[in-house]
């Protein structure tokens, strides 16, 4: 029995709530879009194109049907519904796939990848399965390394506590994350233990530096809209070598947590091996906390004789107050769902909101996110700006944006041995980047053609030979991935596009020697919605359709194929705009 | 073969667009020696004749020098026991090695690089004692005052990489495209060295890089398996409608800059799978896969080895390329040991000596060996002190060359004053440099064939110090 993901039919109750939703008071998010003073985009996507640019912006991927219900039911309302969804979590998938119920018990990390891939394609919470995604490219951890290796169980709790806070506070977030076993030692927090000047020992930097630099406020100081505030003309840093000395004195004592009933050490900071919970967050042992006075960001000073929790819990709160955290995530935000090179307007208007979502929160990542995708500029940045709007679709959101289009199906949830290994030819996979640094810099620049201050960051990992390998791959998805196709037939763990009504369309009628009249540009049009957002050039149009008449009319599949390969293929494709 | 083809004119073109681009560059007004330079070059001997490689092999995450090169002799050992205490290397494991100048006192390696202990022995590794990011000389009281001109953002992993590639101080304020060195050397040698090469002279086995971005020239990318093309087996008439519609530019910037990438990566690996079909095999024989289970050294060395073993493919049909200079970036990541570094650490160096033993063997099969200089990058050093079970970023760091042009069993550069009252060590317990990275890349760049009026082109802080040449390449 095929095991479909059900997509469309969820649509039916979130129409029904647009109506309520319709009457409550209005969202913060569009609040803010009228505090400052522009003129807010119709809620209703005035085409099946507008409605396909949107999702490509906030889902993995969309079928005709999420289009047709997104425009039905309007912009804020699809938001609400979204945030309102039950949260497909990883380790429930991941503990039930491999049969065990103990928290302690490991979980190898391929676990991890089936989920990621069942969850993303399958989810109904497609909005927060792709805020978990790019915060996992913000605040990164990775399996790649010495620290974390097959740790399933730690890195499924930690893709966890991004799912949980994605349209939460970026503070619980920070803290989260902070306090993680997976982060903990990805990044040498745990066991971390006070300097011990007797034997020259320093606390350890590495958290310090990088929550700092990558996590929250970045190496220089910002305006809020996301420029360098300059001072006589130079940038300002935000920190120095004495910060992050301080900085790595207050993030001292931590160690794992002990499970209920668990046999623990009363030290674990002397003793190698031994085994406790990587899916709660990390607990504070004092004797190995650093109780001196810390001069920390700006000359603001934590007193001496703090224990370890209270003394973090300032201390993070200082780093998020920091003026640099809106526009900092708010911009790397923006740059993993909508485009690469926001105008500084954009991002100072998404930062105002991470400020203050209107009700006087700040950190508000629901409210934040809803800003960046009901922006203008996210919503009018291709008419707007057309030669420089957009960003290189990552490797992955390439393949589940085809998939989802074509309504991906698989019969058993296992991944076949390439999908598992599926950063052998994309150069990415989840909780899998080669540093803390990312696939990909924020600030990447190929350089020519992009004018002078464009980047692109995904085009760090889409190097000459990944270009080359994800066009190859993508033809095999097309040309053998289909429902009834070779690859179904080969596995059940294959996932499979379903063809059959775009090939019913294009039927010629009994009898006939071509499609019916219209129905090769109804393909193509309705191709163009799905992949393009309707933004298909003339002539790439030209071109397929001329192919497609080269090919016999009865031999519909392969017409279809041809309509996908050559779109997915091709050089617009890869850019979402 | 590869034959000069109407892809080859397509590609030239292709430079000429982005050069116009980049446009007005100060660079650019070179002296004009230069263009007499490669005038000469270009009616000089055939390809292959007066052949040089650059190969960087960069330790992604900054190696701790000061476990690489390792005092022996009693005195400068107990202080540098004394600075690293649990990261202290014990003196008796030591692998002994015996300059014939530079050193002031015994020196070691790091246990586990017995293989280049026998390089340096044998005349073919050069050390380099406390080189770094510098935009000028720094003294300690400098520093420590925080009156120096420092690089931006010492200490950071990205910044640093870019900075130690670049030699360029961008600010953000200053958003034009960051430039490499090996760039800046191809832009400069292209024309001249490479006056029929149908593929850039840099060329990465380790994915995108600024060191090897040029301001007129690009850097290719080259797998380490299979050179790949477009895959026709599923529908071969749809393959070349792919290639048809690349050539179809689009207004989108980004759709360009993508666009560009695949069609230059079809019509490079075209090229290159021409030419390495006709490759002889090597002989030489590199680390092999590791096994399941196997120890990290098994799999640093197969992660290195096979770049340069691909490097050394490329090397073997130079002629058939057409390039008489090849700059080739490799890597290799996990140096950045905060945690369990002497677990670590050894495995990495291990596996880095494997592969060089190997590449410097393959050249020597080749008949390139003193042709083929290779030198080690890394962003940054770490520090001396412990947090524990690890050591954290730091700044001046120790360095080697290899090859066969190279003044091997020396040491360039004065080992660091590991005293109390070193005036090498900063009051936060950095190490400061002493060697400039351009002093390093110029010393390079000049056995290489950068001439001497254009070096402050490529190696923008040189003129800050000297010597321009530390005197390691023969």
């Amino acid at each position: 029995m095929r095991v479909t993901t059900r997509r469309g039919s969820w649509w039916l109750p979130a129409l029904v709530f647009c109506a309520v939703a319709a009457m409550a008071p209005a969202r913060a998010g569009s609040d803010l879009i009228f505090r400052y003073g522009f003129d807010p985009p119709s809620d209703t996507p005035e085409s099946r194109g507008e409605a396909s640019r949107f999702l490509a912006q906030a889902t993995f991927g969309a079928s005709e049907a999420d289009l047709d219900a997104l425009v039905a039911s309007g912009y804020g309302a699809w938001l609400d519904r979204q945030m309102q969804r039950p949260t497909r979590y990883m380790l429930p998938h991941m503990r039930l796939a491999e049969g065990v119920t103990d928290p302690l018990a490991p979980l190898p990390f391929w676990r991890f990848c089936i989920a990621w891939f069942v969850n993303v394609l399958g989810g109904e919470d497609q909005l927060r399965q792709r805020v978990a995604f790019a915060l996992s490219e913000i605040l990164v951890v990775s399996e790649r390394g010495n620290a974390l290796g097959n740790d399933g169980l730690a890195l499924g709790a930690y893709y966890d506590i991004l799912l949980r806070n994605a349209f939460g506070n970026y503070r619980q977030l920070l803290e989260d994350v902070t306090l993680s076993p997976a982060m903990g030692r990805y990044l040498s927090m745990y066991r971390n233990r006070k300097p011990d000047p007797a034997n020259n020992i320093q606390a350890d930097e590495n958290y310090a530096r990088e929550v700092m630099q990558l996590f929250t406020i970045g190496l220089i100081k910002l305006n809020l809209d996301g420029t360098p505030l300059l001072v006589d003309g130079q940038t300002v840093p935000t920190y120095d070598g004495d910060v992050v000395r301080g900085f790595a004195r207050v993030f001292t004592g931590w160690a794992c947590h002990c499970g209920q009933g668990q046999e623990c050490p009363t030290d674990p900071f002397e003793q190698e091996n031994f085994t406790c919970s990587t899916e709660h967050a990390m607990v504070p042992f004092e004797t190995y906390h650093d109780r001196g006075e810390k001069r920390l960001l700006d000359g603001a000073v934590l007193p001496a004789n703090r224990d370890a929790r209270p003394e973090l819990e300032a201390a993070l709160d200082l780093l998020f107050r920091h003026p640099n955290v809106g526009p900092f995530v708010g911009r790397q935000l923006i740059q993993r769902l909508v485009t690469s090179n926001p105008s500084p307007a954009y991002v100072g208007r998404v930062a105002a909101v991470f400020e203050d979502n209107g009700a006087g929160v700040r950190g508000d990542l629901g409210a934040t996110v809803r800003a960046i995708l009901l922006d203008p500029e996210a919503r009018t940045g291709h008419r707007t700006a057309p030669t420089t709007f957009g960003k290189i679709r990552e490797p992955l959101l390439r393949l589940t944006q085809m998939w989802r289009a074509f309504d991906v199906s698989w019969e058993e949830d296992e991944l076949l041995g390439d999908d598992l290994n599926i950063q052998d030819r994309y150069n990415q996979a989840a909780l899998q980047s080669p540093s803390v640094f990312n696939f990909f810099a924020p600030d990447h620049t190929p350089g020519p053609p992009l004018a002078a201050g464009m980047v692109a960051p995904e085009m760090q990992a889409i190097s000459a030979n990944f270009a080359i390998h994800l066009t190859n791959d993508l033809s095999g998805r097309i040309y053998w991935g289909y429902l009834g196709g070779p690859m179904d037939d080969f596995s059940p763990n294959a996932r499979v596009i379903d063809l059959r009504r775009w090939e019913a369309l294009i039927r010629p009628a009994s009898g006939g020697a071509e499609a019916p009249p219209g129905a090769l540009d109804a393909l193509l049009d309705r191709c163009d919605e799905l992949l393009l957002g309707g933004q298909m050039s003339d002539p790439l149009r030209q071109r397929i359709r001329t192919r497609l008449l080269t090919i016999p009319a009865e031999d519909t599949l392969l017409r279809v194929q041809n309509v996908l390969y050559l779109i997915t293929t091709s050089a617009e494709y890869a850019v979402q705009r | 073969m590869c034959t000069k083809s109407s892809l080859h004119s397509r590609r030239g073109f292709l430079r000429r667009s982005l050069a116009a681009l980049a446009g007005g560059s100060a660079f650019f007004a070179a002296p004009s020696s230069l263009s007499l330079l490669n005038a000469a070059w270009a009616q000089s001997a055939p390809a292959g004749s007066d052949y040089k490689a650059l190969v960087c092999v960069f330790l992604l995450g900054g190696n701790d020098g000061h476990n690489l090169i390792v005092p022996r002799s009693t005195a400068e050992y107990a202080l540098y026991a004394n600075r690293r205490r649990g990261l202290t290397l014990p003196r008796e494991a030591l692998l002994p090695i015996n300059p014939i100048a530079g050193a002031d006192y015994a020196l070691g390696l790091h246990p586990s690089l017995s293989e280049l202990q026998a390089l340096f022995e044998g005349g073919r590794l050069a050390l380099l004692a406390n080189v770094g990011a510098l935009v000028e000389p720094v003294s300690r009281q400098q520093y420590d005052q925080r009156t120096a001109r420092l690089p931006p953002q010492l200490f950071s992993h990205n910044d640093q990489q870019t900075f130690w590639q670049s030699l360029e101080a961008r600010s953000p304020v200053d958003t034009t495209p960051a430039s490499g060195w090996g760039g800046r050397i191809a832009d400069l040698l292209q024309a001249g060295g490479n006056p029929d090469a149908a593929v850039a002279m840099n060329l990465s086995l380790a994915g995108s890089n600024p060191f090897q971005s040029g301001l007129r020239t690009d850097a290719l990318s080259v797998d380490t398996g299979a050179i790949r093309s477009l895959e026709a087996d599923r529908d071969p008439s749809a393959v070349a409608e792919v290639e048809a519609l690349l050539a179809q530019a689009h207004p989108n910037l980004l759709v360009e800059s993508y666009r560009r990438r695949l069609l230059g990566a079809v019509d490079d690996y075209r090229v290159l799978a021409d030419a390495l079909a006709g490759a002889p095999e090597l002989t030489t024989p590199f680390p092999p896969p590791p096994e399941p289970g196997g120890a990290a050294a098994d799999r640093f060395a197969f992660a290195l080895g096979h770049q340069l073993r691909r490097a050394a493919e490329l090397i073997s049909v130079r002629q058939a390329l057409g390039m008489r200079r090849q700059i080739f970036f490799c890597s290799l990541g996990g140096f950045d040991t905060h945690d369990a570094q002497m677990a670590d650490q050894p495995q990495l160096l291990a596996g880095l000596s494997r592969a060089l033993k190997a590449f410097h063997a393959a050249t020597i099969e080749l008949r390139v060996e003193s042709s083929v200089t290779t030198f080690a990058a890394t962003e940054f050093g770490r520090s001396l002190t412990s947090n524990g079970d690890g050591s954290d970023h730091g700044w001046g760091n120790h360095l080697f060359v290899l090859g066969g042009a190279v003044r091997g069993q020396r040491v360039f550069g004065a080992m660091p004053d590991l005293s109390a009252a070193s005036q090498d060590i900063a009051g936060d317990g950095n190490l400061i440099p002493r060697i400039a990275v351009d002093q390093y890349g110029a010393t390079l760049g000049r056995w290489f064939g950068v001439p001497d009026e254009a070096l402050h082109l490529v190696f923008p802080n040189l003129k800050e110090f000297e010597p321009h040449d530390l005197g390691f390449m023969a």
